[in-house]
C-alpha cells in the first residue's frame, strides 16, 4: 500500500469512527432524554387508513413507541384515534405524544382548522390546550397569529399565547404595543394573569407599558398576586410600596385600587388607596366598592363615592330596613343623600313600591340618583300595581323629563 | 510502523473524538434540554424573535433532575427519589411549565406497576410540605395510571383513602369499558366521597379523554334500581349526565336515529309519573338532560350525527344553546340561507333569537364588517334582536372584556345604521335594567343624539300605557 493511500484509508477511518461513535451514542440515549421536538410524521406499523396508529396494548415496562400520524389534518381525527389506543391515562399519553411530533406548520394548521368546529366548548378539551399550549412553546410567531384570528371562535384559545407570554413576559409586554386596538384589549387578561404570577417581573417592563390597557390590567394583576399570597395579619406595606413604584397614571392608580382588596385593610388609615379607588371611573370601581362601601365618606365626590353610599345604605336596608331609613334621615341635606336614598329604594323597592317612592321623591334636586331612584320604585310598582302605578304616575310630583322617562309620554 | 495499526489507531482516535464530542448525547440528560425548541429562534424569543434574556435567565435557574429523562433509570431509583422527581416536575408545572414537563411526568408514569404507583400516590399524599399545585398535576397522573392498570382495585384504594381523585379517576376507566358499571360503583360510594367524585367530575367536564361506553338498556337498568340518581338536584347529576350523554352520543354516532329511539324508550322506563302528573312531560326533560350532554359529545365529532338528534328532539327538549350551536352549525355546512331557514322556523321567539346568534356569530368569524351590513337587511323582529344581541357578545368574546358596559356601548357604536344602533341600545338597556343597573343614566351617557335618547326613554319606559 502505497503512503498515500494509506493516508486516506486512515483518515477514512478516523471519520468513520467519529461517526460511529456519534450514531452509538444516539442510539444509546434513552427515548425519554431526547429532546422533545418536532419530526416527520412516521408510519408506524399497524397503521389504519385513516393515518393514526391502530389500538396498541400498553407497554408496562417502558416508554411506548409513540402513536403518531400521517398527514394529520384534523385534532379531532387524531383525538379519536388516541381515544381507541386503551384507558384514558393511554388515550391522553399518545394523544401528547402524537402532537409533540407534530411539526410547528401541521401543528397550526390543525388548531386553525378547529376554528371551523361548530361546537362552542372545543378549545376547553384536552386534546385543543395541549395543541395550543406546545404550539406557543415551539412556533410562538405561528400560536400567535393563530390567536389574533381564533380569539372570537373559541372561548379557551388563550392557551396559544399564555405560554410564551409567561416565559418570555417582556417580548410578550412588547408584542402587545404593536396590536390593534381590540386585541390590545384582549390580552389584558393574560397580561393581569402572568404579572399576578410574577408581580416583580411585571414591575421590570411596566414602563413601556404606562399607555397600554395592558399595563392597567397588569398593575392590577400584580397587586392581585401580592393579595393572593397575604394572609389576614400581613402588612400591606411593600404592596403599596410596590403600586408606588409603579409609573406614575392609570397604572400607578389601578394598582393602589386594587390594594383596597387587600385582606381586613382598614380603608380609613389609607386615604391613598381611597383616592386611587374615587378617582376611577364608576364601571371599573365596582369591584371594590364592597371593600370601601364601609368608608364611602372618605372618598372624593364623584360617581364612586355615590356608588359606595348607595351600596352602605342597601346592604344595611337589606337587613334591618328601619336602621338604614335613619341612616339616610342622618344624611339629610348632605350632598351625599341622594345617593344613599337610591341604595334605600333599591333594596326596598320590590317589598314595597309604594314606600320607595315617596322616598324617592325626597331626593330634590333631580339627577342621575333621583331618576334612578324613580325608574327602579315605578317600574317595580308597575309590575305588582300596574293600575295603581298609572294613576299615581298622572299626579306625581314629576318634572317633564322625568315624566317622560317614566311613561314613554310628554307630559 | 505497520498499515494495519496505524489504520486501527486512526478508527481508535475517530471512536474517542466522536465519544467526546458526542458526549453530551451520551451522558444523563437534564430537563434543561427538553421543551427547549424552538425553530430559528433562541429559546427565549418572543413572536417577534426579540430575546430578552427573562427566560435565558429562568432556563439558568432551572433545577437539574438526573433521571429525570431517563425511563430506566426512573423505574430502578427508590420510591422517594421517584417522589421527589415528579413534585419537582409538579413544581414546574404548577408554575406553568411546558408541555414537555406534562408528557414526561405521564411517560415516567407509563412505565411504573400497579404496587409503585400506588405507592407513589401515598408517598405525594404524605409528603412533607409538598406544595398542594405541585402534588395536584403528579396526583392526577398517578391516579389516572393506577385507574389504567386496574379500576376495581384503584377504586378500592380510593374508596380507602377517601381520595376523590383516585376514586373519579377508577370510575372514568371503568366507565370507558362499562359506564353502567361505573355508576353502580358511583352509588356505592360513601357519600362525602361521592360528592367529591362529583365535584371532579363536573371540574373535568369537558377535558374529553376517556369516554363511557356500554349499553344505554345496561344503564337504564342501574338507573331504574337507583332512582336517586335521577335527581337533577342531586351531586351526583353532573356525573350521570356525563356519562349516560357518552354512551347515547356513542350510540348516536354509530345510528343516531336508533339511539334516539333507545334514549325515548329508556325515559319511558324509568318515569314514574305521580297522580295528575304529565308522563310525558316527565319524559321529555329527562330526555333533554342527557341530549344536551349528547348533541355536546356529537357536535365535536359526528356533526351529522349531532343533526338527527337534534332534529328528532322537541321544543321542549332543546335549549338555548343547543339552538345556537345548531344554527352556527348549519351556516357553515350550507351557507347563511339555510341557517336563515332554520331561524325562521323556530317556533318560539327565544329560539329564533338564538339562532340568529349563532347564524351571526358565524358570519363574524368570516367577516366582521359584512355581518354587520346584513343586519341592515333583517325585518324588525326577535331574529334580528338575536342578531345584534351577538354583536355584543362577539364583542366582549374578541375583546376579552365580559360584561364591561363601556365595551358593549362600543361594539354598538360600530353599527351601521341610527336604527340599528338605536334597537341595539334599547336592548342593552333592557339587559342592564334586568341586572338592576339604572337606565336613565345609561342612556343619558350614550353617544347618540338627543332626539334618540328622548326615543329610547320613550321605548324603555317602565310604567306603559293601557
Amino acid at each position: 500500500m502505497s503512503p498515500r493511500v494509506l493516508y486516506l484509508v486512515c483518515a477514512a477511518c478516523a471519520v468513520a469512527g467519529y461517526q460511529l461513535a456519534g450514531v452509538v451514542a444516539r442510539e444509546g440515549r434513552p427515548a425519554a432524554a431526547r429532546p422533545v421536538e418536532p419530526g416527520p410524521p412516521v408510519v408506524s406499523p399497524g397503521m389504519e387508513a385513516g393515518g393514526v396508529a391502530a389500538e396498541r396494548p400498553s407497554q408496562a415496562g417502558g416508554s411506548a413507541e409513540p402513536l403518531v400520524s400521517r398527514n394529520v389534518d384534523s385534532l379531532v381525527a387524531l383525538s379519536a384515534a388516541c381515544e381507541k389506543a386503551g384507558s384514558p391515562a393511554r388515550a391522553r399519553l399518545e394523544l401528547m405524544e402524537a402532537v409533540n411530533r407534530l411539526k410547528p406548520d401541521e401543528l397550526a394548521a390543525v388548531l386553525a382548522a378547529e376554528a371551523a368546529n361548530s361546537d362552542f366548548y372545543r378549545s376547553q378539551r384536552f386534546d385543543f390546550q395541549f395543541a395550543a399550549r406546545r404550539l406557543a412553546e415551539i412556533a410562538p410567531e405561528k400560536a400567535a397569529s393563530l390567536w389574533l384570528t381564533a380569539r372570537t371562535s373559541h372561548f379557551a384559545v388563550d392557551a396559544l399565547i399564555v405560554p410564551w407570554a409567561k416565559k418570555s413576559p417582556q417580548a410578550f409586554a412588547s408584542w402587545t404595543l404593536g396590536l390593534p386596538q381590540d386585541a390590545q384589549k384582549a390580552v389584558t387578561s393574560t397580561m393581569a394573569q402572568i404579572s399576578a404570577e410574577d408581580p416583580g417581573q411585571f414591575a421590570v417592563f411596566a414602563p413601556q407599558l404606562s399607555q397600554s390597557p395592558a399595563g392597567v390590567s397588569g398593575a392590577r394583576g400584580a397587586v392581585s398576586g401580592l393579595i393572593a399570597k397575604a394572609g389576614k395579619q400581613d402588612d400591606p406595606s411593600e404592596a403599596i410600596a410596590f403600586a408606588r413604584s409603579l409609573p406614575q397614571g392609570a397604572m400607578r392608580d389601578a394598582a393602589l385600587a386594587e390594594l383596597a382588596r387587600w385582606p381586613g385593610l382598614k380603608i380609613a388609615e389609607h386615604p391613598e388607596i381611597a383616592a386611587a379607588v374615587g378617582g376611577l371611573n364608576p364601571n371599573d370601581a365596582r369591584r371594590y366598592i364592597g371593600q370601601v362601601a364601609g368608608a364611602a365618606e372618605l372618598l372624593p365626590a364623584g360617581g364612586v363615592r355615590d356608588a359606595a353610599f348607595s351600596v352602605q345604605v342597601s346592604s344595611v336596608a337589606r337587613k334591618d330596613p328601619q336602621k338604614a331609613a335613619q341612616r339616610v334621615e342622618a344624611l339629610s341635606g348632605s350632598a351625599d343623600y341622594p345617593a344613599a336614598v337610591r341604595g334605600f329604594v333599591d333594596a326596598t323597592a320590590a317589598k314595597d313600591p309604594a314606600a320607595a317612592i315617596e322616598w324617592a321623591l325626597t331626593i330634590e334636586r333631580s339627577g342621575v340618583q333621583r331618576s334612578a331612584a324613580l325608574e327602579k320604585a315605578a317600574s317595580e310598582y308597575f309590575r305588582q300595581k300596574p293600575a295603581d302605578a298609572r294613576k299615581w304616575v298622572e299626579s306625581a310630583p314629576l318634572s317633564s323629563e322625568e315624566y317622560l322617562m317614566l311613561t314613554g309620554r310628554s307630559k | 510502523m505497520k498499515p494495519v495499526i496505524l489504520i486501527s489507531a486512526s478508527l481508535l482516535t475517530g471512536l474517542c473524538a466522536g465519544a467526546l464530542l458526542n458526549r453530551e448525547d451520551v451522558a444523563p440528560q437534564t430537563l434543561r434540554r427538553v421543551g427547549t425548541f424552538s425553530p430559528g429562534k433562541p429559546p427565549d424569543a418572543g413572536p417577534a424573535g426579540e430575546s430578552t434574556g427573562v427566560a435565558a435567565a429562568e432556563d439558568a435557574s432551572e433545577p437539574v433532575l438526573p433521571g429525570a429523562s431517563d425511563d430506566a433509570a426512573f423505574g430502578g431509583q427508590p420510591a422517594e427519589k421517584q417522589r421527589d422527581l415528579l413534585l419537582k416536575l409538579g413544581s414546574r408545572l404548577a408554575k406553568g411549565g411546558t408541555c414537555s414537563d406534562q408528557l414526561l411526568i405521564a411517560r415516567l408514569v407509563d412505565g411504573l406497576k400497579f404496587e409503585e404507583v400506588s405507592s407513589l400516590l401515598s408517598g405525594i399524599s404524605q409528603a412533607q410540605g409538598a406544595a398542594p399545585d405541585a402534588a395536584r398535576p403528579v396526583r392526577a397522573v398517578l391516579a389516572e395510571k393506577l385507574a389504567a392498570l386496574d379500576p376495581a382495585k384503584a377504586l378500592e384504594i380510593g374508596r380507602n383513602t377517601g381520595d376523590p381523585k383516585v376514586a373519579q379517576s377508577a370510575l372514568l376507566a371503568m366507565a370507558q369499558k362499562n359506564g353502567a358499571e361505573a355508576l353502580r360503583a358511583l352509588v356505592q360510594l360513601p357519600e362525602k366521597l361521592r360528592n367529591g367524585v362529583a365535584g371532579e367530575m363536573r371540574s373535568g367536564l369537558l377535558d374529553g379523554i376517556g369516554r363511557a361506553g356500554g349499553s344505554l338498556s345496561d344503564l337504564a337498568a342501574v338507573l331504574k334500581e337507583n332512582p336517586q340518581l335521577l335527581d337533577p338536584k342531586s351531586s351526583t347529576d353532573s356525573a350521570v349526565r356525563r356519562i349516560v350523554g357518552q354512551v347515547a352520543s356513542q350510540a348516536a354516532a354509530a345510528d343516531p336515529a336508533a339511539a334516539m329511539s333507545q334514549l325515548r324508550q329508556m325515559a319511558a322506563g324509568l318515569v314514574q309519573a305521580k297522580p295528575g302528573e304529565d308522563s310525558r312531560a316527565a319524559e321529555s326533560a329527562l330526555v333533554a338532560r342527557f341530549a344536551s350532554q349528547m348533541t355536546r359529545a356529537l357536535r365535536a365529532d359526528a356533526p351529522a350525527a349531532a343533526r338527527v338528534v337534534f332534529n328528532a328532539l322537541d321544543d321542549s327538549e332543546r335549549n338555548n344553546t343547543m339552538v345556537a350551536l345548531e344554527a352556527a352549525a348549519r351556516f357553515r355546512e350550507s351557507g347563511s340561507d339555510a341557517a336563515i331557514q332554520f331561524a325562521e322556523k323556530q317556533t318560539n321567539a327565544q329560539f329564533s333569537q338564538d339562532a340568529a346568534r349563532g347564524v351571526w356569530w358565524s358570519l363574524a368569524q368570516r367577516d366582521r364588517g359584512t355581518a354587520l351590513k346584513w343586519i341592515e337587511s333583517l325585518p324588525a323582529g326577535p331574529f334580528r334582536d338575536g342578531a345584534l344581541s351577538s354583536v355584543m357578545q362577539e364583542s366582549s368574546f374578541r375583546n376579552r372584556t365580559w360584561g364591561d358596559v363601556q365595551d358593549a356601548v362600543k361594539a354598538g357604536t360600530e353599527l351601521v345604521s341610527p336604527r340599528s344602533r338605536l334597537d341595539y341600545f334599547a336592548i342593552l338597556a333592557e339587559q342592564r335594567r334586568k341586572s338592576g343597573g339604572g337606565q336613565g343614566e345609561f342612556i343619558s351617557g350614550l353617544p347618540i343624539s338627543d332626539a334618540d335618547k328622548m326615543e329610547l326613554r320613550r321605548r324603555l319606559a317602565p310604567i306603559k300605557s293601557q
